[in-house]
């Protein structure tokens, strides 16, 4: 083959590769926030000597970038606050934060080498972890390898924390928790007698250890309760899908009475969408924590209302440390913060209490700091961030539905504050 | 300097010079793990040359041989245990088989409609890896053991499997095998006619190609303690491997070398920098279009055209030089 015919052939391969938005192409340049951090982060390290470095890598391109930018400007506001206020405490010195976010362009392989060049090549003294569960999961190595602690808050499958990792704390409670709650909700709707028993559902999962988790607890409670539970379809999908009509074509065959569906937002809202122009219609419709996120209500207006989601934290808690950080956030990016604004947030908050209370900068005093620590104060439903020995956070889900409006009442669990009873059946499925 | 003249000779002493970075700076973590990737895309377009460029098969499906020794490494050594080293001669064993595989059917087809079927072999791999998730972890992919050696081990461990690729490459251009390849590549009735098994040899050249790839990825996945089908499988890979043969010079022995020594380092810079992440493939197609256009021969052409320039007064010489033949191993731009 002439080196023309190679050279066209291989060009129009990139072009395919671009279009697709494969692994080597990621969407779009991530903008000027990662370089405004660092503007920032230099000029402060110019104001105080003693600079402390953090890392994080985050998917500010692909197809995770809008979750990646959620979790980046969660990390600046924790970092700017701590900044703002003199520095962090660590043994009754105070030093700047310097946080440095490298775009990992939604690619495993990509994330991991960043995280490692972190350490590597900038040295830093912590890491915050990475958006979402495949990406956290590809990171997760590092840690360990190089006894620096990293706190995520962006992978919430149950099987990061089952490998061992002494260095790796998360904020986000697991799915197969997200999964169990479900169950025990429609239980408790069930005995109401507003969903009939035994429940018929169809329950697809995206195909990573994230579906894995709540494919699991709803397959587990339907052999725990025979009586109030059939699966009649089960059925898993590939991650970032586009045309997901065939997978719901056999849940519009399967006639169940409930339709559950651990999807990721971008997942959600296309899978929605087809839902509704293929007119489904079920009692009870739930996308696991997807459903009263903005990005979501705006592109599926009132189609998402009704729906109802476990989130690891929403603005409709109104307890005060949620107001006020919906306020602060408001007025810091002018728009209503979502829980991935939270839990970053919030797993910054817990990894700089952390270094804190570590009172140095050693990696493994660190981690033993996170370990033992109980950070109060939070915003996450219970006022509390701890970890179990794996790392494994002990925070609670809240649940949501969507009401007309872009309002949301707090449905689950009966005793949180604010709780209002959940519209059963659903409208829609009547 | 006859000496120089000799490949073999050459690589070893390079090799021996480069293996001692991490005696000289054990520390220098960063430029271990550049090296020891670097070495792993140096032995992946070597490989490829071998069927590309000694073979004139242009394959767009190597990706599959490196996912399956990059699963099977994964496989033996985090799911069941092995020490990850001792998988490294399966992975390439599990890629020869691949291409066993893939080669028979394929290499029945011409010119380009086999490179239109490797790009379909590649896809369809990555697509059947995402959906067998017991198997490959599907989407999440299989987090690994994190007690890995250390990243001198990986870097020495990288430079001999590289030197040991280039050896191989030397000893097949050498060898009667070498220079029927080279025959089928010029014309493939004509060596059929005097003798040559094209379609045995195509599938042999394939299967060692495979193997070499397939040890590489072992080692690329025990560096990272993470397999994912996207990245083991992606198509960017298969395409890489074309790129750092045309940038260096397809069919030629240092060409290879030479491309993955400036397509790699050049990758990463353009993949870390936030401003250049989004145009990442417009700079290499650029770069691509403009070696098509105007030096065919790649990096190696342009300075075997240079030598001629500084040798002969200025005086250009007509037309673009074609890949060496093996017998001009050792001299000029080989």
């Amino acid at each position: 083959m002439r080196i023309q015919t190679i050279g066209a052939t291989t060009l129009a391969s990139l072009f395919v590769a671009a279009a697709c938005g494969g692994t080597a192409a990621p969407s779009s340049a991530p903008g000027a926030s990662a370089a405004t951090t660092a503007a920032q982060s230099a000029a402060a390290s110019q104001a105080a000597p003693a600079v402390i470095k953090i890392g994080a890598v985050l998917p500010l391109t692909g197809p995770f970038n809008a979750s990646g930018k959620y979790f980046q400007q969660g990390y600046d506001l924790a970092t700017k606050e701590v900044n703002d206020a003199g520095g962090l405490d660590v043994g009754g010195k105070k030093y700047q934060i310097k946080l440095s976010v490298l775009d990992d362009g939604s690619n495993g392989t990509k994330s991991r080498s960043l995280v490692e060049q972190l350490v590597t090549q900038d040295k830093v003294t912590a890491l915050l972890g990475g958006y979402d569960t495949s990406l956290v999961e590809a990171q997760q190595a590092v840690p360990d390898q190089y006894k620096i602690p990293m706190v995520e808050g962006g992978g919430a499958a149950s099987a990061i924390f089952t490998r061992g990792n002494k260095y790796l704390f998360g904020t986000l409670a697991t799915v197969d928790v997200l999964g169990s709650n479900t169950m025990d909700f429609l239980k408790y709707w069930i005995d109401k007698g507003k969903l009939p028993k035994p429940l018929t559902i169809a329950v697809v999962w995206e195909n990573t250890d994230h579906g894995k988790d709540y494919q699991g607890a709803v397959e587990k409670a339907a052999k725990d309760h025979p009586d109030y539970f059939k699966v009649v379809l089960d059925q898993s999908f590939e991650l970032n899908g586009s045309d997901f009509t065939p997978l719901l074509t056999q849940v519009k065959a399967a006639n169940a009475d409930a339709f559950l569906s651990d999807a990721h937002l971008p997942d959600f809202i296309t899978m929605h969408k087809q839902y509704l122009q293929l007119g489904l219609k079920h009692k009870f419709v739930s996308y696991g924590a997807r459903g009263p996120d903005q990005k979501g209500r705006e592109a599926l207006g009132a189609g998402a209302d009704y729906l109802v989601a476990g989130v690891w934290w929403t603005p409709a808690q109104p307890d005060k440390a949620s107001q006020d950080f919906t306020a602060k956030w408001k007025k810091a990016y002018n728009v209503t913060p979502d829980w991935f604004q939270a839990l970053s947030y919030e797993t910054a908050r817990v990894m700089y209490a952390g270094i804190s209370k570590a009172g140095s900068l050693d990696g493994t005093k660190i981690r033993d700091a996170l370990a033992g620590i109980d950070f109060t104060g939070s915003i996450l439903p219970g006022g509390h961030i701890k970890f179990d020995p794996t790392g494994k956070p002990l925070t609670k889900y809240v649940f949501t539905q969507n009401l007309p409006g872009n309002k949301v009442n707090l449905v689950w669990p009966q005793g949180v504050e604010g709780y209002k009873d959940a519209i059963m059946p659903l409208p829609m499925g009547q | 300097m006859k000496i120089l003249r000799d490949p073999y000779l050459v690589a070893i002493s390079i090799a021996v010079l480069a293996a001692l970075y991490p005696v000289v700076r054990p520390n220098d973590l960063t430029t271990l793990g550049l090296g020891f990737l670097t070495f792993v895309f140096i032995v992946q377009a070597i490989a490829w040359n071998l069927v590309g460029g000694v073979a004139g098969q242009v394959s767009f499906g190597f990706a599959a041989f490196f996912g399956t020794g990059a699963y099977v490494t994964a496989i033996l050594w985090g799911k069941n245990g092995w020490d990850p080293v001792m998988t490294l001669p399966l992975a390439g064993l599990g890629a020869m088989i691949v291409a066993l595989v893939v080669g028979l059917p394929t290499f029945r087809l011409q010119a380009q409609y086999f490179s239109i079927a490797t790009i379909g072999v590649g896809e369809a791999a990555r697509v059947i890896a995402i959906n067998l998730d017991n198997v490959t972890g599907g989407a999440s992919g299989l987090i690994l053991p994190f007690n890995v050696p250390t990243k001198s081990w990986f870097y020495w461990a990288g430079l001999i499997l590289a030197t040991f690729a280039f050896l191989v490459s030397v000893w097949i251009r050498r060898h009667r095998f070498g220079l029927a390849l080279f025959a089928l590549r010029m014309d493939q009735s004509a060596a059929e006619s005097l003798g040559v098994p094209t379609a045995i040899f195509k599938n042999i050249v394939h299967m060692i190609a495979a193997f070499l790839v397939g040890v590489s990825a072992g080692l690329y996945v025990t560096y990272l303690s993470y397999a994912h089908p996207d990245q083991v499988f992606g198509f960017d890979l298969s395409i890489g491997m074309v790129l750092m043969n045309v940038i260096g010079g397809i069919g030629t022995l240092w060409g290879p070398v030479l491309g993955a020594l400036i397509y790699f380092p050049v990758r990463q810079m353009v993949l870390a920098d936030p401003s250049l992440v989004a145009v990442n493939l417009l700079i290499f197609g650029a770069l691509l279009i403009l070696i098509v256009l105007f030096e065919p021969g790649g990096l190696l052409g342009l300075f075997a055209r240079l030598g001629l320039i500084a040798r002969s007064g200025l005086r250009m010489r007509p037309g673009p030089p074609r890949p060496s033949a093996p017998e001009a191993d050792g001299a000029g731009v080989e």
